[in-house]
């Protein structure tokens, strides 16, 4: 009986114009996403690639620590494999992370799209197509299961043989939604398919784990959205009048929601603007160099020297013992250098820390807010929906903030590294000279008369020196969030999902047991 | 009033027979004016009506708070941008009280900020956002070329992932999706009532029925798109933005009039699918489809096709090009300088020594100033190449975007909107050229001399600090780009004039589709 039901059903649907259309529809905005998604994809991944072999290239050619530590070391996260199926916060938040030894990496947003245009509209991906274009076909579907055939007079004809109602009820579900996911699960082939073929996408097992939740999520979120659909079909008289209430639903739930609940949620929880954040760092930054100048200038004032007897000598300022690298100077000033180096890093590496805490302070209320936000989403299963592929796909903002978090630790880790080579508070740090084969002043005068002499003692520059061995710094690891985690964090969604699910059968079911089945009832 | 029925001219005094009332002819207009009159109010008192009317009334204050919310909030930061900024300058002066007013010594290594230019949020973003969030903050000018700040508002959260909730919003889509739900059944549903008949059977011609519906529809359209504009211009005005100068009035008048266009047109092109379709429901769900591509699909699919069709290099690209040239001809040029001082002073390969520099200084300076001008000229050029042909990629890419763009009036429509609240495509082009002239600028006033020389000479380099000086109170000013009516109006025309031609397809598809329409 049931089946009977469910096959006819899946007949009048598949035969009708709206079904051809749709899935004509549908198919082709899969293909179209897709094939552009991977496309994207494939370039971020080729400027990740190159973006870490230059920065690669960049360290090999550090000739003194401060080289490694103090440009700023920019440590890149790949794009996530899943992210054509979902963007979610990829492209918003900014893929690096850089750090030195005076900065702590602070959150950041993404580079700007050169066309301003599409910054400014949606991104698309797969996951959208199947929660506006999907969800709308499926209301199409649905606002007519139970009106429609009222209206034909086909419903009392069904009811008045030996047929429950609730069979009836779960055949005319079970048809649409295998009508639904028959279109669903052929444009998802087809995107996996594209997938596959493009060289730069490597899935692995996790991969296909996570591709199989996000595919069990969406039929979830679209058997949801059907039996709505029904409950509404079975509610109103006229099946014109449900498709027009379900449309009011879908245009507030999937299309309003997202900026009310942001709005909300910033009325709520309000963070203060981002600019008050950089406005305080910066007067930390001012602090921190004033205090250097004023202590520079009363003790430690610069010895007497001569132009001739120094050799690349970068530092931050003229009068400051604040050393970037010196290739070669008499001892005085090395010494110099090396006492004002001692006193005002530690201070500097303070100050990081004072700047960082300030900006982790933001960064809190901002993840606050961001979780309220998200709370209040879950009362639309579309956006529901949305953000637990996301979860899955890597590509929420949990995901981007745990590599922020991980490159903070490698800063320290680094800096360790640093300190155990003896890098950071001694000659090492600026200079590639050992400290006994220093010259004051008196004895470079004594080698100029001397032909070559102070020549050679001074050298020849930079690229005479063989670049520092660096091969056994820490390596950063950028792993994404093993498949427990990212299922854990989408269970309370999924869960809800399925509530909804039960909920909407059992309204439908209860609406139907009571409904009048007589054409104009 | 002519009498169709003729007397037959007798004597006898026969009782005239009175004349059908019925085959009377009433002027056009008048038939025209009841039909409106009536498709009128039978939309105004309808359940569609009602829902988008509370739809309106909820979301347009709400949208206007977001927009004066988030408005406000760039508003503070460029007020703090600002003040940061002059902070910075003042205490350079602080720190050198003469910086202003005499010359100083220019190295790469010198606070950016002195040059920022900040750009200022516009107001009628709180109405229409447009591209005004995803814009720059602000710019700043180095040796190394443009940097460009981050954007004003910064996407973070899922909802401003949509594009943002705005009175634009609002028009193009709740009030579009009203002009579908008025059209859709003006003609199939009459016909399935039996009542379309009924009034064919009158004296009321087939075009002047139509015409009827279309104005009554129109101005059923109209009525809210009224509501819309005021009540989001007192939400403006309550929740603290100005909205009385007459900048601001005449703007909304515009925003009226091409918000009106669109939907109209939307109305005739329901109007025309009803007057084609069997049933009200085929029209309907056609329709729905048409708006879900049209108002939502076409926009962003456009854009990736244009991606897909005329590739532009990613910026990634384009640095990392202009870098590895820029290093490459440092290197040449060092080489170069080197050559010159082995020529000057007579050292020999390899061998570079401070103190020959400053015994043939004047000699040295004066070539490698020479050679050093030379090669920023190189470098200008290539640079500005590579820019021409990022901003002729992009362009391209534009033009094809906004093509296939064309085929949705309510890509127009947005772009109409845009365009005249000031926060559309062709303001950012006026900035980003404003933007390139300061650094073009710039380049000539102080950074085409650069601060530290390097020499290389065989195996051996040497690093000095040149010393170049220069008055920063000369600094050319920025020239902000200039609204004029006439930059406003050339990027309007051609939508506009598309949207009135769609407006027009349609009409006389639907009037030619109704001559033919099967009424029974």
């Amino acid at each position: 009986m049931l089946w009977t039901i469910t096959k006819k059903q899946l007949l009048i649907n598949v035969l009708s114009y709206r079904f051809v259309v749709g899935f004509v529809l549908c198919q082709v905005l899969f293909v179209l996403a897709t094939l552009i998604l991977v496309n994207d994809y494939e370039e971020r991944l080729q400027a990740y690639g190159e973006a870490v072999s230059r920065e690669e290239e960049r360290i090999g050619q550090a000739r003194v620590f401060s080289d490694l530590i103090r440009e700023p070391l920019i440590l890149h996260k790949p794009p996530a494999k899943l992210s054509p199926i979902c963007t979610g916060f990829e492209k918003t938040l900014a893929n690096e992370a850089s750090l030195t030894y005076y900065k702590v990496p602070e959150l950041e947003v993404g580079r700007q799209e050169k066309n301003a245009l599409l910054a400014a509209l949606r991104s698309i991906d797969l996951v959208t197509v199947i929660q506006l274009v999907l969800g709308l076909l499926v209301l199409l579907f649905a606002h007519d299961a139970v009106s429609g055939e009222r209206e034909r007079g086909t419903l009392a004809l069904a009811l008045s043989g030996p047929l429950p109602r609730h069979t009836f009820l779960l055949g005319q579900y079970l048809g649409g939604m295998i009508t639904i996911a028959a279109i669903f699960l052929v444009g998802i082939l087809l995107a996996l398919f594209l997938m596959k073929r493009s060289p730069a996408v490597s899935l692995d097992h996790t991969d296909w784990v996570r591709l199989g939740l996000i595919v069990l999520i969406s039929l979830v979120y679209l058997s949801a959205l059907y039996l709505l659909g029904i409950t509404a079909s079975i509610l109103s008289k006229r099946s014109t009048t449900s498709l027009v209430v379900l449309l009011f639903f879908w245009i507030v739930f999937i299309v309003i929601f997202p900026n009310l609940t942001s709005a909300l949620a910033a009325r709520l929880k309000p963070v203060p603007a981002r600019g008050v954040v950089s406005e305080r760092a910066s007067l930390l930054r001012t602090e921190f160099w004033t205090r250097v100048h004023a202590e520079a200038s009363r003790d430690l004032p610069r010895p007497e020297h001569n132009f001739d007897y120094i050799k690349d000598r970068r530092v931050y300022s003229g009068g400051l013992a604040y050393p970037m690298r010196i290739f070669y100077a008499p001892r005085e000033i090395m010494e110099w250098e090396l006492e004002g180096l001692k006193r005002f890093l530690p201070i500097e590496i303070q100050y990081a820390d004072k700047i960082h805490a300030v900006h982790a302070d933001y960064e809190q209320q901002l993840g606050a807010q961001a979780r309220l936000a998200r709370a209040l989403a879950r009362f639309s299963p579309a956006w529901s929906y949305y953000n637990t592929a996301s979860s899955l796909a890597g590509t929420d903002a949990e995901t981007q903030l745990a590599f922020l978090d991980r490159a903070r630790r490698y800063r320290n880790q680094l800096m360790d590294y640093v300190s155990s080579k003896d890098g950071l508070l001694s000659y090492r740090f600026f200079s590639r000279r050992e400290p006994r084969s220093f010259k004051s002043t008196p004895e470079l005068d004594l080698l100029r008369g001397q032909g070559d002499r102070l020549e050679q003692e001074i050298g020849q520059g930079w690229e005479s020196v063989p670049p520092l061995d660096l091969r056994d710094r820490p390596p950063f690891n950028h792993s994404t969030f093993r498949v427990r985690d990212s299922l854990l964090n989408a269970l309370p969604d999924l869960v809800l999902l399925v509530f909804l699910n039960l909920a909407f059968f059992l309204a439908a079911h209860v609406c139907f047991l009571r409904t009048d089945v007589r054409v104009g009832g | 009033m002519t009498n169709l029925v003729e007397q037959p001219k007798t004597g006898s005094e026969t009782p005239a027979l009175p004349t059908a009332p019925s085959l009377t002819r009433i002027h056009p207009f008048k038939t025209l004016w009841t039909v409106a009159e009536r498709e009128l109010l039978e939309q105004l008192t309808g359940l569609r009506f009602l829902i988008i009317a509370i739809l309106v009334v909820l979301l347009t204050p709400l949208s206007v708070y977001v927009g004066s919310h988030d408005y406000r909030i760039r508003m503070e930061s460029h007020e703090r941008l600002l003040a940061l900024t002059s902070a910075n300058q003042s205490l350079a002066r602080g720190r050198n009280p003469a910086l202003y007013d005499q010359e100083v010594s220019w190295t790469p290594y010198n606070d950016l900020e002195l040059f920022r230019v900040i750009r200022p949020p516009v107001r009628f973003s709180v109405l229409v956002k447009g591209l005004d969030g995803a814009m720059p903050e602000y710019w700043d000018f180095s040796a190394g070329g443009l940097q460009t700040g981050p954007p004003a508002s910064p996407a973070f959260w899922m909802g401003d992932l949509l594009g943002g909730l705005d009175v634009e919003f609002v028009i193009r889509v709740v009030l579009g999706l009203l002009a579908i739900l008025i059209a859709f059944d003006a003609i199939s549903g009459e016909k399935e009532l039996g009542t379309l008949r009924l009034a064919l059977s009158h004296p009321v011609s087939r075009p002047v029925f139509w015409m009827g519906k279309l104005i009554g529809a129109s101005f059923s359209l109209l009525v809210p798109l009224a509501m819309t504009v005021v009540l989001a211009l007192l939400s403006a005005q309550l929740m603290g933005t100005e909205v009385a100068d007459r900048d601001t009035v005449a703007k909304v008048g515009c925003l009226f009039i091409v918000a009106g266009i669109y939907l109209l047109s939307l109305n005739s092109l329901g109007l025309f699918v009803s007057s084609v379709a069997k049933t009200q429901k085929t029209a309907l769900v056609v329709l729905l489809v048409s708006w879900v591509m049209l108002v939502l699909a076409v926009p962003p699919l456009a854009v990736l096709a244009a991606r897909a069709l005329s590739p532009v290099h990613s910026i990634q690209w384009y640095e990392a090009q202009k870098r590895s040239f820029s290093d490459d001809l440092r290197t040449e040029k060092e080489n170069e300088i080197g050559r010159a001082f082995r020529e000057i002073t007579g050292s020999q390969e390899g061998h570079l020594k401070t103190s020959d520099y400053h015994n043939n200084k004047e000699a040295l300076d004066r070539r490698i100033e020479e050679i050093e001008d030379e090669f920023v000229d190189r470098q200008r050029r290539f640079l500005n190449e590579m820019d021409r042909n990022l901003e002729r990629a992009s362009q391209r890419q534009s033009v094809v975007a906004n093509s296939i763009m064309a085929i949705s009036p309510a890509a127009l429509f947005a772009q109409l909107a845009t365009t005249l609240s000031g926060t559309g495509d062709s303001d950012r082009q006026s900035w980003i050229e404003a933007v390139r002239t300061h650094q073009a600028r710039l380049n000539q006033f102080l950074f085409d001399d650069p601060g530290t020389l390097t020499v290389r000479n065989g195996g051996s380099s040497m690093s000095m600090d040149r010393g170049v000086r220069v008055r920063l109170s000369e600094v050319p000013p920025f020239v902000p780009p200039v609204r004029s009516w006439t930059t406003t109006l050339s990027p309007v025309l051609l939508p506009a004039a598309l949207l009135c031609v769609f407006w027009s397809l349609f009409v006389f598809a639907g009037l030619a589709a109704f001559y033919r329409y099967d009424v029974r």
